[in-house]
């Protein structure tokens, strides 16, 4: 990008036409600089970045651009597009796919976004743009990278539309929650036929009762997601544990298993710090014949 | 036949016997120094490249995992992806070149085999060549797996086992094989093989081409894998197993092979992004000791004992166990947990080598009688 001039600018103008990429910069941290971008059009000087309030004089750095792109090309660098999250890299480029006349002006600007000016990446991020507004929102706060975010548009648009309003609206997760939340619930929306189906099973009014707060919410969605999603699991991690119940073990003896089922067995520790905590030993030979019944229920024949 | 239409050949391999067969088959081809990668495993399976022996082409089958058993069997990489597109397939997760490949050089295959065996001359080695492709779906193409079945026939301790989707078995049939190649089939049930088994021969022309092999005298095996759950899954598992013994005979059968659905977990996004109308990804999945995803163990055990008891029946076989006994097919599990083996058959293998090893005895006693009685040591056991 080749800087023209140095100019000091008192009443400083926005370009109409940038108005919707502002409006979509917003959501970044403002930032503190020493001077400002501009650029003229049609022999009228106009900002890229903000004018600080408190001076009537600021310097400004005017920058050429391609007269294809609206100064969008200038506007990138100003605000150091590389660094941005991939959910406004994906809005920026929707709108420039709007605005501009051809898919090969947006491709040329990818590159002031450290994006290789390619047609499947410009595919990519359009459809990452197309993601309902709450699940970007969202994304952007819980830094979803641009790999997940791919993985996310993946998703039949229905689902996501869904997810977002009656999911999402009313919980809080942490990125790797709500990836796994979105790829759980995906499956079961598939395997049980459709969203009807899946609101159903999961008893939706009850999970997102209003008078829960969001940290109850997701963890009752958490456990419900889990029973449907992984039955075969909850049913026979229920039964062990029944089991386990079974033998009446002291608070120094605790069993532990494989919760995922595969490997066959389990483990007994015995807490010991004085010594009466050894009698417990002879607790654990006299349930030899109980914990025989424990490992034949990890027999799934 | 399948959907190749042209051929790429490296100037090396101008004069092997790749070209008659392409020649024959009417193939089109130019001859090439460099042929650009193809990112896309799906790009290459229109057009054959034929490529000189690079390295060494004998290896040991997939995964080797302590929690998992597998069968040690020895892979000839002779061909290099598949023109067939099942949704399951790990080549699209796994090739970094989407070209079909086939070592034109057959000679210096055939020589690298003949080294390993004859190092080990007390030692029965099961060698496949399906590892990276399907060792039949271009055989009219190729001719490949012809002369692999002659030069099979005199390596005394070495079995090829040739394992296809297909039906291209007329070329082979005349060969003079003298039961040292095992034709095997990868069967699935007919609701699998028509959703999920794209461009594959149909279950009904498999059951036809396995009968003419073993009408031409071939051993034969079979491989129910992977198997996958489904609505309905019990009938059409029944029917499929009922079929294929009732399509072959039992003293032919080598082997039997059962395993289950798994893969590594990218490869679930891979198989939604290639095969959108495919649901077997949503079913509930484990993941196991091996990073692979897999059904859960009791699922897994209920699909197996399910097929495990059609097959008695049909073989007329209480006890499939290959510990008990070698007369009857060898009937093992792909890729499976020790206790899996025990709960469902009484007993399991105790390491790899000795599930290699069961191989062996089950093969010298059933086919190969003149070859020494197999030894422990030889195996690593």
């Amino acid at each position: 990008m080749q800087l023209k001039s140095l100019k000091n600018i008192s009443s400083p103008t926005f370009f109409s036409k940038h108005r919707a990429y502002f409006d979509l910069l917003g959501s970044l941290s403002s930032l503190d600089r020493l001077f400002g971008y501009a650029f003229y059009y049609d022999d009228t000087l106009f900002c890229l970045t903000s004018h600080p309030k408190h001076t009537t004089s600021f310097p400004y750095l005017v920058l050429d651009y391609h007269p294809d792109y609206f100064a969008l090309d200038a506007l990138l660098f100003a605000y150091s597009a590389s660094t941005w999250p991939a959910t406004i890299k994906a809005r920026f480029l929707a709108q420039a796919i709007q605005d501009l006349p051809d898919r090969h002006g947006v491709l040329q600007l990818m590159p002031f976004m450290g994006l290789v000016a390619h047609q499947s990446v410009l595919s990519a991020y359009l459809n990452i743009a197309k993601l309902p507004s709450l699940l970007l929102t969202y994304a952007q706060q819980k830094k979803v990278s641009y790999k997940q975010l791919v993985q996310i548009t993946r998703y039949e648009s229905s689902y996501l539309a869904w997810f977002a309003t009656d999911i999402l609206a009313y919980i809080k997760p942490s990125c790797s929650v709500l990836l796994h939340l979105l790829e759980s619930m995906h499956d079961c929306f598939h395997r049980l036929g459709g969203i009807e189906a899946l609101v159903t099973a999961l008893d939706l009014p009850t999970l997102i009762h209003n008078d829960a707060d969001s940290e109850t919410r997701l963890h009752r969605i958490n456990d419900t997601v889990f029973q449907l999603c992984y039955p075969t699991q909850f049913k026979y991690n229920q039964e062990v544990r029944h089991c386990v119940k079974a033998l009446h073990l002291p608070d120094s003896i605790s069993v532990t298993w494989d919760d995922s089922l595969e490997t066959k067995g389990f483990t007994v520790s015995l807490d010991i710090s004085k010594v009466d905590d050894l009698n417990d030993l002879s607790l654990l030979a006299a349930k030899k014949e109980s914990f025989k019944d424990l490992l034949e229920a990890m027999v799934y024949v | 036949m399948s959907n190749i239409k042209q051929a790429i050949v490296d100037p090396s391999q101008v004069d092997s016997e790749l070209i008659k067969a392409l020649e024959q088959a009417g193939i089109d081809y130019v001859v090439q120094d460099e042929v650009a990668i193809k990112k896309n495993y799906r790009a290459g399976k229109k057009q054959l490249v034929v490529v000189d022996k690079k390295g060494d082409a004998l290896d040991t089958c997939a995964t080797i995992s302590d929690h998992y058993i597998c069968c040690n069997v020895k892979v000839l990489k002779s061909i290099s992806n598949c023109p067939y597109d099942c949704s399951y397939c790990f080549l699209q997760n796994y090739l970094n070149d989407g070209n079909t490949k086939v070592v034109g050089n057959d000679t210096a295959l055939i020589e690298e085999v003949k080294e390993a065996c004859f190092k080990q001359p007390d030692r029965i080695f099961r060698i496949g060549t399906w590892e990276l492709g399907d060792s039949l779906a271009l055989e009219h193409e190729t001719g490949q797996a012809q002369r692999l079945i002659t030069a099979f026939r005199d390596i005394p301790n070495a079995v090829l086992e040739l394992k296809t989707k297909s039906d291209s078995v007329n070329p082979i049939l005349n060969c003079d094989h003298q039961h040292k190649t095992v034709v095997s089939w990868s069967l699935n049930a007919n609701t699998i093989v028509e959703t999920q088994e794209h461009k594959t021969a149909r279950l009904q022309e498999r059951l036809i081409a396995l009968k003419k092999v073993t009408e031409a005298g071939y051993l034969v095996g079979l491989h129910v894998d992977p198997m996958i759950y489904f609505e309905g899954w019990e009938a059409d598992y029944e029917s499929l197993i009922r079929q294929a013994i009732q399509a072959t005979r039992p003293d032919q059968i080598a082997w039997i092979s059962l395993g289950s659905l798994r893969f590594n977990p990218e490869m679930k996004k891979k198989i939604e992004t290639n095969f959108p109308a495919s649901t077997i990804t949503y079913t509930e999945m484990i993941r196991g000791n091996d990073g692979k995803m897999r059904y859960p163990k009791p699922l897994r055990m209920r699909m197996y004992g399910h097929v495990i008891n059609v097959l008695a029946d049909a073989l007329g076989c209480d006890d499939l166990s290959p510990q008990t006994g070698f007369d009857k097919p060898l009937f093992y599990f792909c890729m499976e947990r020790w206790d899996v083996w025990h709960d469902l058959l009484g007993a399991s293998p105790t390491s790899i080598q000795d599930l290699d090893y069961l191989f062996a005895q089950s093969l010298q006693s059933r086919f190969f009688p003149s070859l020494p009685i197999p030894n422990k040591a030889d195996y690593a056991v």
